[in-house]
Parts: C-alpha cells; structure tokens; sequence
C-alpha cells in the first residue's frame, strides 16, 4: 500500500456550471476505478490558471490537469484552429465527435508538449442581442458583438464590431450597452445569465461555428502514471460523456430562453446562403494566412475538407440514433 | 509535513516579514513563490513566478486603476479638485468634520459610476486629501475618511464583488446591484455620523469654519460647474452604459486636461510632472496586486481556503454562531488575502450551509461585500490603505490604519443593522422581477 | 562605489521614462477607441489588448525608480522600535532576499517570453505577439536588481 497520486485538475469555469459539474463527475468516476490510487485536488473558476494560461501551466507542471478552449491562446494551435472556422458544424453533438476524429487523423504536433486526454467543442455560436433582432445579416451593421480569436473573425465578417472580453464581464458589458450582442453557443443563457439581460437570439447555424476545447494531461505526470491508472484513463469514455453533456447543456439553455420568452429567429434559406458566403471569407484568410507561414495550401485544405465530410458523416450518425438537438437542421432541431 | 501546515507557517512568514520591513509586495511574492515551489516543485514555483506577474500586468479590467489615477492626477493639477473643496468648504465648512462628510457621499456618488473600491479611494483621494488638508483637517480623519469610504464603491452598484458573488452562487446580479443600494446610503450615513462624532470629541480633527451666505454659497457653486459637468460625463457615461470604467477614466483624464487648458490652469510642465506622479502612484499599486497573485496561487495550491470551509460545514453550533464564524473567516481571510479568491474559492463550500441554515442568498451577498469592505481596509493587507497611503505619501501608514477605525466601526454597525432589518438588503431586488 | 549608485539611478530614471510612455499611450489608445466606438460607431479594434499590453510597458519599467524613490510600500513602524544591532543585520537579509526574488524573476521572463516566442501566441483580436512584453518584464527587473545591489554594498560600508 503507498500514498495516492496526487493530481491538480483546472478549470476555468464556474463552479454550477455543467462543464465544472462534469469535470467533479471525471474525478469520481477515475477515483474510483483506480480504488483510491489517485486523489485529485480540484481547482475551479481559474483559482489556479485562468482559461489563458490553462495549457501552458499544465505543460508547465503547475495544473497536472487542464480544461479549456484554444481561442483563448491564438496562434498557438494553428492547425487545430481549422475546427474554430465556420464550417457548418450543425450541433455540438456532431462537432464534439469531428473534433475528436480530426485530432487522431492528424495528431497535430503543437500538441505535443502534453497527453490530449480528449478534444471537445463548444455548442454552436449563436448571435444574442439585447437591443435589436437580427433577421438579416445587414441588420449587424454598426452593432458591437462580443467574439474573440476566430469567432470574432467570423463577427467582422458578417458586418458587425467584434469585441473581445471576458466571458464573466460579458454580463455587465451587455447589462450597460457597452455592446450590443454576444456570439456564443445558448448553454450560457443559464451559465452566465445572459438570458437575463439579451431578448433575441439568430440561431446562425448554418454557418455552425464552435469554440474548441481541450483536456489535457502534463506529459511527465502522465508517463509517471502506473500502468494500470493509464489503463483507466484510456479506457474511460471521456470524448462521448463530453459530447452528451455539451449537446444536453445547450438544448437546457434554449429551453430556460423559450421560458424567459426569448424571441428566437432562423436564417431564411436565401439569407443563410448570404452568411455562408460572409463567413468562407475567413475560412479562405485562415488558408491564405497559413500558406504564408510556410504551410502547403492542399495541406491546409485537406483539413478543411477533411473536417467537413466528418461533419456529414457524424449527422448521419445523429440521424441513426434519433439525438436532438439545440440547432440544426429540422429534424434534429428541438423547437 | 502536510501541504496545509506549509500553507499555515507561510502566514506566519508574510507576517514576519511585513514586521521586518521587507515591502509589502515583494514579501507576497518571495512567500508565494517559496511556498508554492515546497507543495509542487522548484520547477513549478519557478513557472509560476512570471506568468502570474505578467498575467496581471497585462489586464485590461485593471488598467482602470491607473486611468483613474491619471483622472486624478490631471483633475488635481487643473484646480478642479481645489476648487470643488472651495466650494464643498462654502456650503459645508460650518459644520464639524464638513469637508470629510462631503467627501463620503463624493465617493458615494464616485461609487455608483466604478465597480472597484481601490479606484475609487485613489481618484477621490487625489481630490479630497489635499483640499482638506489646506482646511487643516487632521491627516488621521482626512486619510482614514477617503481609504474607508472608497469602499463604497463595491457596495453601491457596479461592484466587482457582487458580479463574481452573482456568478458562483447562480443570483441574478441585477437583484444583487439593486440591493447595494440601501445598505450603502445606509453605511455612508453610518460613516458620516463616525466623522461628525470623533469632530466633536476632538474638534481640532476637523475645524468648523464660518457660516457663509446663501449668495456666496450659490457663487461656489456656480464656480464648480466645469467639475460637475466633468462628473456628471463620467458618471452618467458610466451609468447609461456609456463607457467601460477604463473608458470613463481615460474620458475624465481628458476633460480634466481640457478643462485646465481652457482655464490656463494647467501647464506643460505640470501635465509632464503629473503624468510622472501617476505612473508612480499606478506603479506602487499594481505591484502589490500582482504580487498578491503569486501568494494567493500559493494559499489556493495548499487549500488553505478549503480546510477552513470544510471545517466551518464540520460545526454543530446555533444558526447564529456559524453565521458569525463564517463572518469572522472573512474578516480574517480579508487580513490577508485579496478579497476576489478568497470569495471564489470559499463560496462554493459556504454558501450551501448559509442556504441550508436559512438566510436569505441575497442578503448573504450584500453581507458578504460589506465584510469585503472591511478586508480591504484592515492591517496588513489593506489595500486601500496602501493607495492611499501611495496619494498621501508623508502621512505614516500606522496613522492611516489610525484613522480607519472609527470607519471600521460604522461597518460593523451597519452589518449589524442589516443582521437586524435584512429588508434593507432585500426590500428593493424584491420590488423588481 | 558611488559612480555605480548614481548610474543606477540615471538608468532607474530612464526606465521610469518608458512607464510614462506606456502611460501616454494608454490615454491615448483609449480616447481613440472611445471617440471611434461612441462617435464614429467604429472602436479601434484589438483595443482593450493594446491597453493591456500598454499596462505592463506602464508598470513594469517604472518600478525600479520607485524603489529609489521609497514609493514601495512597507511597514515600517514596528522595525523602528528594534535595537539598532539587530536592524544592522536585519536590512541587508531583506534586501538580499529582494535581490534574488528580482534575479528570479529576470532569469524566469526571460524563459516566459522565449517559450511564448516558440509557441507563437498572440492577443486574439489586436494579432499583436505576447513575447515582447514578457521580455520588457525581464529586462524591467536589471534596474530594481542593481538598486538592492547597490543597497547591499551600502550595508556593509556602514559597519565599516
Ligand atoms: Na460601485
Ligand atoms: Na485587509
């Protein structure tokens, strides 16, 4: 009998959030498969690293776990930021298991300085508004919209003002005006009590863009783990849990909307085709900002393409199993 | 030895050292940085160090501060802030303590634009120390009155406090704003009451002057009205949801300029010296904060905050006496680490046993910003103190620590008004769904 | 011995100087971001990461004059009171200890702002890379890490 391992996991989300909640699942659930051989010390709400600084302090030994999303760190996942573009992820049901998919294909090696214990994916942005609905895409000109990294590449283009601030003081920027909206996925309706400030939300998921998530491991912990506690991590179904917890938490948020009677609009046909259009403008300056640093463009858009025809690929799937939804396509929307 | 005796005995460090005269900041950091390096590793300690500096210095909800410190700076050397006490010493001067009462509800009304309470004693205090002390108010009532009432500004909404309080404990944080509001006319009528009394024990504190006549009174008035305009741009920008603080600041800086160029008040010289005494003043502030960071990453890597909620949830004690123990934990905590981890990481182990013995979660949150209040003014991590004590350089800091007492006092006096009539807390979120 | 001290200052000073900068640019940024977002219904984009940036250039080169200064805070009321001897053996601990924590933390930003070079990181919005600043942080420490030094050696001529 020796003394447990002892690991750091952080996170930077609050602690009722669902993604601090599943977090607090993981470290049961792992607890007890290695009957008490790691002990995990959990440190929430960026009390140990903020969402910036989550991945280099794991690479860095100061978290031995981290949880959080690669807008935060731009420039730093380059290839991965391929899954931040506006390619028509429909839901995050489907855009969880792309991720996944697109990491093990490529296994980029900015990643390297860690063990990737799984990639995950934000729900799909939608834009939320206090002031004015937004039915038309020219109806975001001259509005100041709350995006960062590539989401709020796809913000500008679209004709809006993006604006990059912190997820916790978002509220009160809305709350003052200071901006008008915020482009992100509906779960933070309940998360971060935007519902008690926005009335209208476009649900744009048509041009589907998610925030990608990453759960990582400090590279010298994890080879310092036994064997055996390997084993539970790798057995352990972290990559499906996260794609049920990330699609239920938003379909949870559209529904708190559809109690706060949010005004809910969709994209016509014609004006979705419009958004589409706006939004390949930054998928082409990602190609074409790549290419500069040295990438080959094929290269580049074998990702791109790659991406897409597992987003086909996992709907279909989606379809099979008879999931909803928050967006998406009819069939696979709640309404 | 266990990570949470590490945690305890690096306390005790801080305190030693603080004694020893090592500066406040580099003493946070050297214990942080050693502590954190024995519960991980001297690799991880090392690692930290930089990026928890840089991590701070490089934000931009704290780049406010030294906005509104310029504010202060430019507003001070245009003769705005001298003429503005001429004017409050006009209207006010014949009361005992008139100037250091109209400097409460000035940061009062500062409060309602600014959700930080240290930004709200370093621009006022840039304004008031000064005025009063040409009035010959004691350095005690003068500095203790501005490090006290800046608190007002987490209290009266926007506040910091109440956003993260909001956040972790799922309460809507407009209801959590309004419900500021009372509690804080409450505690700057509380602190009002603590100036005209000591005055009136001790008059030299704060002379009386003479009565002036409604017709100079109404002429100071007139005289200020450049400042009022300069307030109400701040103010009402801030208010209307017209500015973020770090815009209202860098506004009020420029009115301020322009007001002293229009009057030819303000030199190039002046404008140069006064930019330089800003830069050190902002200098002196941010380093204790960022510093502060790297303590408190050590007392949260040795759970420090968690041990002593775990053993609060552990008592078997009246409702009462718990609620006093978990007052008296952040009264505590307060002394020592900065009020926004201590929150975020205690709250969530807290704040289910405030809700299972009864109390209303709003009213929790007000008490909970009120004992804030208390944290950021007492010895020795007072952060208040040592911005004011950056503005009024010559007073001793054991004097500003003096003269926060009897404002610690109305504190606790309006805690317990609250403890008494939780409706003042509660009444006004009620009234709006 | 004093050629040193007085070099230290100048240096100090000259740091300062860049603070003031980083102030001014602070000022003026957000003025040009309010005016663009309230006025012209234009915000200056990458703003709020400019100022961020414009904090640290504000800050961290301003601090060693104000150790010259005595701006840095201490409590100093309570050593005061000790026996001479013990503060003559106190003074140069403390500014030893300072001393290496500064040393500590140039060498650390150095190995921050090279492994933020490597990793290619920037500010989301302004695209401005983060690993000048960090090395600002280190380079902001060589002035405070002369002034203890300069303390230090002053320690100990006093006891001669
Ligand atoms: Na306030
Ligand atoms: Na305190």
């Amino acid at each position: 009998f020796s003394a447990p391992i002892e690991l750091k996991w952080s996170n930077y989300f609050p602690v009722p959030a669902m993604q601090s909640k599943i977090c607090e699942q993981f470290i049961r659930d792992i607890e007890a498969k290695t009957q008490g051989k790691v002990k995990f010390s959990y440190f929430p709400a960026g009390t140990l690293l903020s969402a910036t600084k989550i991945y280099d302090g794991v690479a860095q030994g100061i978290a031995d776990i981290g949880f959080s999303n690669i807008s935060y760190t731009l420039g730093r996942f380059k290839q991965t930021e391929t899954l931040d573009l506006p390619l028509g992820f429909p839901n995050a049901w489907v855009a969880n298991h792309v991720a996944n998919d697109f990491y093990k294909k490529f296994k980029p090696k900015e990643w390297d300085k860690v063990h990737v214990i799984a990639m995950h994916t934000s729900p799909v942005n939608v834009i939320m508004t206090a002031s004015k609905p937004v039915a038309k895409m020219s109806d975001l000109k001259g509005m100041t919209i709350r995006g960062q990294g590539y989401i709020g590449e796809v913000v500008g283009a679209l004709g809006a003002v993006p604006r990059a601030i912190a997820t916790p003081e978002t509220y009160d920027a809305v709350l003052k005006k200071v901006i008008d909206g915020i482009y992100i996925p509906m779960e933070t309706l309940r998360a971060f009590r935007f519902g008690e400030v926005t009335k209208h939300i476009t649900e744009c998921w048509p041009i589907g863009q998610v925030y990608t998530f990453y759960l990582v491991m400090n590279k010298d912990t994890w080879n310092k783990l036994p064997a055996d506690v390997q084993k539970v991590f790798n057995e352990y179904p972290f990559e499906d849990k996260l794609a049920v917890t990330w699609n239920d938490i938003d379909i949870d948020g559209k529904q708190l909307g559809m109690e706060k009677k949010i005004n809910f609009i969709q994209l016509s046909p014609v004006e979705a085709q419009k958004w589409i259009k706006a939004a390949d403008t930054v998928v082409e300056k990602y190609v074409k900002n790549m290419v500069s640093q040295g990438y080959k463009e094929s290269e580049v858009r074998g990702w791109i393409k790659y991406a897409r025809e597992r987003i086909d690929y996992w709907l279909k799937k989606q379809r099979e199993a008879k999931i909803k939804s928050s967006t998406g396509p009819d069939d696979v929307r709640i309404k | 030895m266990s990570t949470t005796s590490i945690g305890l005995i690096g306390i005790v460090v801080l305190v030693a050292l603080f004694i020893i005269r090592m500066p406040i900041a580099f003493a946070m950091a050297a214990v942080g940085f050693v502590g954190f390096s024995l519960v991980t590793s001297f690799k991880t300690g090392l690692a930290v160090l930089p990026r928890d500096i840089f991590e701070q210095l490089t934000s931009y909800s704290i780049s406010a501060i030294p906005m509104f410190i310029l504010m202060g700076y430019y507003a001070f050397s245009a003769g705005l802030g001298t003429r503005l006490y001429d004017a409050a010493y006009k209207i006010l001067g014949h009361v005992r303590g008139g100037l250091a009462i109209a400097s409460i509800f000035a940061c009062a009304a500062f409060g309602a634009i600014c959700g930080s309470a240290t930004a709200t004693a370093a621009t006022m205090g840039k304004l008031a120390i000064p005025a009063m002390k040409k009035y010959g108010y004691d350095d005690t009532l003068s500095t203790g009155v501005i490090a006290s009432a800046g608190t007002l500004g987490i209290l009266i909404p926007p506040s910091v406090i109440f956003l993260i309080y909001g956040f972790m404990t799922e309460q809507s944080v407009g209801k959590l704003f309004i419900s500021g509001i009372v509690p804080g006319i409450v505690l700057a009528i509380c602190m009002s009451m603590a100036v005209y009394l000591m005055c009136l024990k001790n008059p030299g504190l704060g002379p009386k002057g003479e009565k002036s006549s409604f017709k100079v009174k109404f002429k100071a008035a007139v005289a200020v009205l450049d400042v009022l305009g300069l307030f109400v741009v701040v103010i009402g920008g801030l208010l209307l949801g017209f500015f973020t603080p770090t815009q209202a600041g860098g506004v009020g800086a420029a009115g301020a300029v322009l007001v002293g160029l229009l009057r030819r008040e303000l030199t190039w010289k002046a404008f140069i010296h006064n930019t330089l005494e800003a830069v050190r003043t902002s200098v002196m502030i941010l380093t204790i904060i960022a510093c502060a960071t790297v303590f408190g990453k050590f007392m949260t890597v040795a759970r420090i905050p968690f041990v002593v909620s775990d053993w609060v949830a552990s008592l078997s004690v009246p409702h009462f006496v718990t609620m006093g123990v978990i007052i008296g934990i952040y009264l505590l905590g307060g002394c020592f680490i900065d009020a926004i981890p201590l929150i975020i990481l205690t709250i969530p182990i807290l704040f289910p046993i405030v809700l299972s013995l009864g109390y209303d979660p709003i009213w929790f949150g007000v008490i909970i910003v009120l004992v804030t209040c208390m944290g950021v003014i007492t010895p020795p991590v007072g952060v208040n103190v040592y911005v004011i004590k950056g503005i009024a350089r010559e007073v001793p800091l054991e004097t500003i620590f003096k003269g926060i007492f009897p404002f610690l006092l109305a504190i606790i006096v309006t805690a317990v008004i609250l403890m008494f009539f939780p409706m003042l807390a509660t009444l006004l979120p009620s009234l709006v769904e | 011995m004093q050629a040193f001290e007085k070099f230290s200052r100048a240096l100090a000073r000259y740091f300062e100087w860049v603070g003031a900068a980083g102030m001014l640019i602070m000022f003026v940024v957000n003025l040009v971001d309010v005016f663009g977002a309230k006025v012209f219904r234009q915000p200056l984009p990458g703003a709020l990461e400019v100022l961020g940036f414009a904090l640290l250039v504000t800050i961290a080169p301003a601090i060693a004059h104000g150790l010259f200064l005595g701006t840095h805070l201490s409590i100093d009321f309570i050593l005061d009171k000790f026996p001479r001897w013990l503060r003559a053996v106190i003074n140069p601990l403390i500014f030893l200890a300072c001393l290496i924590l500064f040393v500590l933390i140039c060498w650390q930003s150095y190995v921050y702002g090279g492994s933020l070079y490597r990793a290619g990181e920037m500010g989301s919005s302004s695209k401005i890379p983060f690993f000048p600043f960090a090395y600002i942080l280190s380079i902001s420490c060589i002035p405070a890490i002369l002034y203890f030094a300069v303390q230090i050696m002053k320690c100990f001529k006093a006891e001669k």
